[in-house]
Parts: C-alpha cells; structure tokens; sequence
C-alpha cells in the first residue's frame, strides 16, 4: 500500500518512524538537486535536509501532498550556509571549462562547439548571480518546481519569485551571448 | 533551447548517490526519529539547527556504509501485512531469548539495534564520545566502497576504508573481515581519531561469545517459524517476522502511558471487544488489515501490540499476555 506524503508526515507526528518512507521515496531527487549545486557534499546535506523536514514536519501544510516541494525548499534553506562553497564551486567548474571568459551561444551551437563551452558559462553565470535570484532559478530549472511551488517553498510572493527569476535569466543570457530580450516580468521592486 | 533548458541539459551535471551515503542519511534520519523528543525542536522551516547529530548513529550509518555490500542478518521491512498474505494460521509457541553471538573484550557493555533489512550492531560508546559498531555480515562483501582495500587479519581476507570528509578529516575506519572460516564481521570506527591500527587491534580481539540482548519489551509467545525482526530504542519496540511472508508481522510498542486513542480512527477499523489481558479489561480491535491491542503494564505504562489477521483473536490474547517489561 503507497500512502501518500501528506499521510505519512502526518501519521510520523505521532509515529516518528512513518516519516522513513518520504526518504526512500525522495532522496534520489532531493540528492540530485543537491548534488547539482554542491558537488559531492550533497551526500551530507541530503541527511541534514531529511533532518531538518522530520525535525519541522509539523509545519507541513496539510492541503500539500506532494511533499517534493517543501523538500526541496529546506534542500534549499541548507544549501543557503554553504553558499561560498556553491559559488566556488561554480567558478572552479567555469574555469575548467577554460570558458569564464563567456560565450556566444549562437557560435557554440551552430558550430557544435564542445558543450564544455556552454558548461562552463553557465557555471560562471550562476556564480555571479544573488543567491536569492539563484536560488529561485534552480528551483525551476533543476527542481522543476512551478512559480507558485517556488513561491510557497520560498515564502515569498509570486510576483518575487517572476521578479528574481526574470533577473536570473537575463544574466545567464547575458552569460551566453543571447540577447537581452524583454522577458515580460516585472522586476522585484 | 531557452536558458533554462539550456541549464538543465548543460549545468552542473548531478552525482549518483551512493548507496554508502543513502543508507548513512537514513539512518541518521531513523536515528532522529527514535529519540524521545523527535521533531519538538525546531519549529521554523530550515537548516540551522541541523547540529548535534548523535554520534551514534552517524557511525551506525558508518558501520552500514559497510554492511550495504553484502547485508547481514537482513530483516524485512515493518509493513502492515496485506490480506493475501494474512492468509494461514499460526501456531503459537515459547520465544527464545535473542543474543548477539560476539563481543569486543574491554570495551564495555555494547547496546544493541537492528532495523528492518538491516544487521543487529552491538554499539559500544566510547570514553570520547564515539562508537564502535559491530555487526555480522550474512555473506562475503561484493561490491567495493570507494576507497576501500583488501587487507589480511590474521591471516584470513578483508577489506579497510578510512572515510573521509572533503577537507581530508577522518570521518571513520570501517572493516569487513572473515572473522573465521565463513564466517564475516563488520567493524566500525566513527570519529576523527579513528585509525586503521586501532580497528584491527579490535577486530583481532573479537570473540565468539554470545551476549544477551536485553528488551525493555519482550514477547513470550511469538508464531512458529517466525523470527526477530527489528528492535529499537533498547527494545522498546520489537516486531517478530514471518520468513516466509516477510511483510506478516508481529509488532509490541512501549509507551509511557497507555494509549488512549480513538479505535475507530485506526485504518480499516471494523469491530472492537473486550477482552481480558493480565487481569485487566481491554480493547482488542479487528482492523481490515491487522488486530491491534494496547494494554497497561504493571508499573502503569503501556504497550501496543499490533498483530496479522493470520492471528486469532484468542492468540493476540496470548501474546498479549506474554508481553513483559523488563526494565523500568
């Protein structure tokens, strides 16, 4: 029997152990986001990240089932103390690419330039970006999480989340040699 | 191609999670959920109180980084049995009392745990903090953990691994070794001072000599056939299993007071009576899935038992009547 995540969070408030099923059933994906951001030190925020939600799990909304979301939002609130690793991160992988100079993405996929290219201007556009604005991207891009997921996860209102992605978006166009064009948002005042 | 697509198929590619790291997040997170105040203290969503992890059960979820290769006594998850396998009768008959069949001389008393498709460890705490695990092996490791070398004790094969965190700080020592002919053991060291000398002067020490695995709870009548499954928290919680149906399972909880909840909110409630267990009356509870007793103990706590339909209504009488509180 497959009970869904809004069950098991609510049952392990009483039976602590019932919220075991919520890591087997999401610790690839959460993993996977972590690991995109921080490299190999996603092994040990992936536990801390599964801390933390059991430790918090009262807070869950009960309208939510899906619990993927929620998770992803304190993989994020995790994430947010090892910001400088992240950032290093990025820069190291930009310079591997031998790319932080940028590129033209035109040229990089017209050409069939090695993706490396593309790899590493976008590792360094997402080391230059706030990390609030990045944290907003990365949740849509990686965690495919929808504005309002990522306004809900974020506590911020939805027009923020359009405000800071749509920033987020024109520096890694920027980073790619696309043009700055009018993505129709509103910036975050 | 836009730049988020262009991102998700060009950033940052992800690393697989290693099955040594999923079975070491796990089981801090089981950690967490067996300590008596779990999920009271953090109430704002998250990560900055995530610190002070127990010790223990970091290095527990060390000593599986080496028990995942080749897992050991395996125990069957605790699930509630589905009808199908709630089919057949049990017979009731006197359990044994369960030992752990090694010990570390000088170490002190170990505690003991198991989890459900996990090895029973002897845990020993250490005068630093830390812990030393041990836990028997139910086939010769397969699959290497990263890092890890082939090594001789006393003459017979094994492996060693020295885990490490990414600034090079030593997270653990863990050993699998043919501890006699067939016959494999893991070891596990947690904390920055652990050292491959000290691990095998421990593994050398190891002795087959069997130690009593003390229940707060014990069960003293369980199915035929049917085997310990998982304990914790010093067995205040312990389930029997059937081999055979791994998910038929018997289940006793501890609780400090005797549970008062609602009967007609358990899942698939269908009728409740009273019976009498110890002397005392009460409520026995056919669900669709399972029966379900809570009953009070001699020193005025609890326990909840939760039992297949497989069982009579007699026999989780029985049983129930079995239950014992051995430490206060």
């Amino acid at each position: 029997m497959q009970y869904a995540d809004d069950v098991l969070i609510r049952e392990s408030i009483r039976a602590p152990e019932r919220f075991a099923p919520l890591f087997d059933r999401h610790a690839t994906a959460v993993h996977r986001y972590l690991s995109r951001r921080i490299g190999e030190s996603a092994d040990d925020l992936l536990a801390e990240t599964f801390l933390v939600a059991f430790r918090v799990r009262e807070s869950f909304e009960p309208l939510r089932i899906d619990a993927r979301p929620w998770l992803f939002g304190i993989a994020t609130n995790v994430l947010r103390r090892h910001v400088r690793a992240e950032e290093r991160r990025y820069r190291a992988l930009a310079r591997s690419a031998g790319s932080d100079r940028g590129v033209h993405l035109d040229e990089a996929l017209d050409d069939r330039l090695d993706a490396q290219a593309l790899r590493g201007a976008l590792a360094a556009a997402l080391a230059s970006l706030k990390p609030p604005d990045r944290d907003a991207l990365l949740l849509l891009a990686w965690a495919q999480l929808s504005y309002a997921e990522i306004a809900a996860t974020l506590g911020i209102p939805i027009g923020t989340v359009r405000s800071r992605i749509n920033r987020a978006r024109r520096v890694t166009r920027s980073a790619l040699g696309l043009p700055a064009e009018s993505l129709g948002l509103p910036e975050e005042s | 191609m836009n730049e988020i697509s262009l991102l998700d198929a060009f950033g940052p590619d992800a690393t697989e999670l290693p099955d040594h790291a999923r079975l070491a997040a796990r089981e801090r997170l089981l950690a967490e959920c067996r300590t008596p105040s779990a999920g009271t203290r953090l109430r704002s969503a998250g990560g900055r109180r995530t610190r002070g992890f127990s010790r223990r059960w970091t290095l527990a979820g060390a000593g599986l980084v080496l028990a995942a290769g080749a897992a050991a006594v395996v125990l069957p998850r605790l699930t509630r049995p589905t009808p199908d396998e709630s089919a057949g009768s049990v017979e009731l008959v006197a359990a044994s009392t369960p030992e752990f069949p090694y010990t570390v001389p000088g170490l002190g008393k170990p505690t003991f745990t198991a989890e459900p498709n996990s090895p029973i460890m002897a845990v020993y705490a250490q005068p630093d903090g830390s812990e030393v695990v041990l836990a028997p092996l139910a086939a010769p490791p397969d699959e290497y953990v990263k890092g890890e070398r082939e090594i001789t004790v006393d003459g017979r094969p094994g492996r060693i691994v020295t885990g490490k965190k990414e600034s090079g700080e030593v997270m653990f020592v863990a050993l699998r070794w043919e501890h006699r002919p067939g016959v494999w053991l893991s070891l596990t060291k947690a904390g920055h001072n652990a050292t491959e000398e000290f691990v095998l002067a421990l593994a050398h020490a190891v002795v087959d000599q069997p130690q009593s695995v003390g229940f707060k709870l014990t069960i003293g009548l369980v199915p035929k056939g049917w085997r310990l499954g998982m304990f914790k928290d010093d067995g205040a919680i312990l389930s029997y299993v059937d081999p055979k149906a791994p998910s038929r399972v018997l289940t006793a909880n501890w609780t400090p007071q005797p549970d008062t909840s609602r009967d007609d909110q358990i899942e698939g409630f269908e009728s409740v009576e009273t019976v009498t267990v110890g002397g005392k009356r009460v409520k026995l509870v056919r669900a669709a899935e399972f029966w379900r007793l809570s009953a009070v103990l001699p020193d005025g706590s609890g326990f909840t038992l939760m039992a297949s339909r497989s069982f009579r209504a007699n026999q989780v009488v029985a049983v129930a009547g079995s239950v014992r509180l051995t430490k206060s």
